[in-house]
């Protein structure tokens, strides 16, 4: 993972002499490229689709199908208004996914024609040597993983593994700036640590960052990239203690709201990561005092899986980042929020950025 | 008189149409009174409400995006009433309503059973359709089984097994 990321980081930055860099697009790459590699043990440095690493292609794809679920052609007739075409981001849509389809396809042949000549098998296989096992375990029973299904899990962990962690890390790279000295200080301080340490990186070090840690839960409460869950319809009529919930009705929960609630955290528009150090005079009793007060990955069984992952990725890439770069903002740059399927910045933000 | 049968037949297309119109224009109202209605009974069970035709939240995140933060409504309402329950609204004239009391959140997760994700992610359905983020009931308790059972007989998972022991045992207790 260090490796990789420090590879990424020179990479890009040098490649575009460090001016202006979308900061968000960057860290999709490294996000992207590392999820690749974990989950589906392969490269994706010099493979594009059309013109795009495949991170940010499918980044953009998901902007794109999110703008059409708020489509009224969608909201009247589902997916078969976006079939008929009618509006430019219909067909985008359509085109993009086509292709994207057909790469990720492609990538899982590959893999499956090595996993059938038993190529690249070892005592620690990645996801989609997983699920090819798991299609091979299940052939001929009622779970039987079809294709199509193998599919889809492939593009859900390089959605889910990429995409939330690139927006939690261009939102503490933001933060990061508007702290004072001390606070940088001490974020340099374990940054560097976990920086000096390398490859031989171990958990005990990653548990010591508090400051880190808690710098990350701050940014995920201030600006969370999953405000609201992704919503769910009412399958029947049923309560939910006393609120009457009808089938059909959309529910869904607000993390947004109870991250900014008074009653928990105090002045809730200031950004303080010391909420979140135990033993500190700031220190917010209320929001550890219930586990369904603060839940940026969800909770209960359908939690995220990937949380554990994506605190240590953004530990570990932020730690590289702070300590091997100096960076500025554009001058007078205020961060602005938009929603599309995450929380994100409404203008984007383009860092100037150099080795220090 | 064979063109006064012509006026005829074509007042009473007119007719027709106008009805038809009529008749749209009235169960559209029909549908946001009822929307309304609803929405205003939540509300007398502590819920905040953001009643906008046509598009509703869609609608109040367009204009908050446009003042700087697309969550204002969300952020603010709270800091009017930090004891608000949840929030209800709409989108077109489908109510929606959004948990924030911990004690609804929790009853919610607990029992994902009761509710597949949304229709409104149908252009999603394509690229995830089977997928964990999307799949519901029996999909995903297939793929949570096919991972576990492999999980179990399997040291590493990702790369982050290494370094948290208790992510394996974390998977395990899912559903």
């Amino acid at each position: 993972m260090i490796k990789t990321t420090q590879h990424i980081f020179s990479r890009e930055i040098e490649a575009r002499k460090g001016k202006h860099i979308d900061i968000l697009e960057l860290f999709q790459q490294i996000t992207g490229e590392l999820v690749f590699r974990i989950f589906f043990g392969g490269e994706l440095e010099n493979i594009t689709i059309e013109g795009k690493p495949p991170s940010t292609y499918l980044s953009k794809l998901i902007e794109i199908t999110a703008e059409n679920t708020r489509a009224p052609e969608n909201l009247l007739l589902g997916l078969k208004g976006i079939k008929l075409g009618l509006f430019k981001r219909n067909r985008d849509c359509l085109h993009q996914c086509k292709k994207f389809l057909s790469f990720c396809s492609e990538m899982i042949q590959l893999k499956k024609k090595k996993f059938e000549q038993g190529e690249g098998l070892s005592e620690t296989p990645d996801l989609l040597t997983i699920l090819l096992q798991s299609q091979k375990q299940s052939k001929g029973t009622d779970d039987e993983f079809s294709d199509e299904e193998i599919l889809h899990e492939f593009i859900t962990f390089f959605f889910g593994g990429m995409d939330s962690t690139s927006h939690m890390l261009t939102m503490a790279t933001y933060f990061f700036t508007k702290q004072s000295e001390e606070v940088q200080r001490a974020l340099m301080k374990e940054a560097i640590e976990l920086s000096q340490a390398g490859p031989n990186i171990l958990s005990d070090l990653l548990s010591k960052a508090e400051n880190i840690h808690a710098f990350l839960k701050e940014t995920l409460r201030v600006a969370t990239p999953t405000g609201i869950l992704v919503a769910r319809d009412a399958a029947e009529s049923h309560y939910i203690e006393d609120v009457y919930v009808k089938k059909g009705m959309i529910v869904n929960m607000a993390m947004i709201t109870n991250n900014y609630n008074p009653l928990i955290y105090q002045d809730p528009y200031r950004f303080n990561l010391n909420r979140w150090i135990k033993g500190h005079p700031d220190f917010e009793h209320e929001a550890h005092k219930n586990p369904f007060s603060f839940t940026p990955f969800s909770a209960g069984p359908r939690n995220c899986i990937g949380q554990h992952l994506a605190i240590i990725q953004g530990k570990i890439i932020l730690s590289l980042f702070l300590s091997t770069y100096n960076y500025t903002l554009p001058p007078g740059y205020e961060m602005h929020y938009k929603v599309e399927l995450l929380y994100e910045p409404r203008e984007i933000l383009y860092l100037d950025i150099e080795k220090k | 008189m064979e063109s006064q049968s012509n006026l005829t037949v074509q007042a009473s297309w007119s007719q027709i149409l106008l009805m038809l119109l009529g008749f749209l224009i009235v169960r559209v109202c029909w549908k946001y009174a009822r929307l309304w209605l609803i929405l205003q009974g939540f509300k007398k069970q502590g819920a905040e409400v953001c009643f906008k035709i046509p598009q509703g939240i869609y609608y109040q995140r367009k204009i908050d995006t446009k003042n700087g933060d697309g969550f204002k409504w969300f952020k603010e309402i709270i800091q009017k009433n930090p004891k608000v329950r949840f929030l209800a609204t709409h989108i077109g004239t489908t109510p929606i309503i959004y948990l924030v009391d911990p004690s609804l959140v929790k009853a919610f997760l607990s029992d994902p059973s009761k509710y597949p994700k949304s229709a409104i992610y149908e252009p999603f359905m394509p690229l995830l359709r089977h997928g964990l983020l999307l799949s519901h009931k029996y999909p995903m308790e297939k793929t949570q089984k096919n991972f576990i059972s492999n999980l179990q007989t399997r040291v590493h998972y990702f790369t982050a097994s290494s370094y948290d022991q208790d992510y394996s045992a974390h998977l395990l207790q899912r559903d």
